[in-house]
């Protein structure tokens, strides 16, 4: 009796562990964020990160158009990224501390032109645009702060 | 990203697996060699995303084949075909 009681008791402690490291797992991995530097070696890692939350290739696209820009024109040495799952859908958030720069603020490319007329500056922030449910540009603190919402497909 | 070519004398075929973003995009250009080709037909049922670092290469490789018989794009999977219409890249490439 005492035998099968004690059995019982870790049986449900096993259980119950199981299920709060489950929920911490869980938890984890509705966010995260981290610091990657301003290079295409960088931005292949971030977007390896994200991939680790969430495999929508939107994503991938984001971060490679955006974290393209800032690797280009910031001139920081470093961004961080971060991801939010927030149902219905993640949120991406951008930041640097290079020069201030609001992507949103440049006019959108004519997609409608002819091949001999088209040009690709400005067509990577169109798409995220595009794509985003919406995308919000602040300088907060002295860094560069870009938000991508995007709604799950 | 994986890139195979087949060359017949007249078409280049160009097929890719995997997505073509910043980082692969230089790697596509500098694999494609169009001049003895006549025609270009990219092979991307393999592709799983392209950013515009990958319409950049599609587009210039569209403008050195206007001047002969052209380029295709075949089997693109709704994903990149969805970049390739909000970018209007989907009326100015022949799509298959």
């Amino acid at each position: 009796m005492g035998t099968i009681t004690y059995i019982l008791l870790v049986l449900a402690a096993a259980v119950a562990l199981a299920a709060v490291l489950a929920a911490v797992a869980r938890a984890r991995a509705r966010r995260g964020r981290r610091t990657f530097a301003a290079t295409t070696d960088g931005l292949a890692a971030a977007t390896a990160y994200v991939k680790g939350f969430c495999d929508d290739s939107r994503a991938a696209i984001v971060i490679d158009e955006i974290a393209s820009n800032i690797v280009r024109c910031s001139g920081a040495s470093s961004f961080d990224l971060t991801y939010r799952r927030e149902p219905p859908g993640y949120t991406l958030v951008f930041s640097d501390a290079g020069k201030p720069f609001n992507p949103l603020a440049h006019p959108d490319p004519d997609v409608t032109a002819a091949a001999e007329d088209r040009a690709i500056g400005g067509l990577g922030i169109f798409m995220v645009k595009q794509m985003a449910d919406s995308v919000n540009y602040e300088w907060r603190g002295g860094r560069n702060v870009l938000t991508v919402c995007m709604k799950e497909l | 990203m994986d890139i195979q070519k087949k060359f017949d004398g007249t078409t280049l075929t160009v097929c890719v697996t995997g997505h073509i973003d910043t980082v692969t995009a230089p790697q596509l250009e500098a694999e494609l060699s169009l001049d003895s080709a006549e025609e270009l037909v990219f092979d991307i049922s393999g592709v799983t995303y392209v950013s515009s670092a990958g319409l950049r290469v599609f587009l210039s490789a569209y403008k050195t084949m206007a001047k002969k018989r052209g380029m295709r794009i075949v089997g693109a999977q709704p994903a990149v075909l969805e970049v390739f219409k909000i970018t209007g890249f989907a009326t100015i490439f022949k799509l298959a």
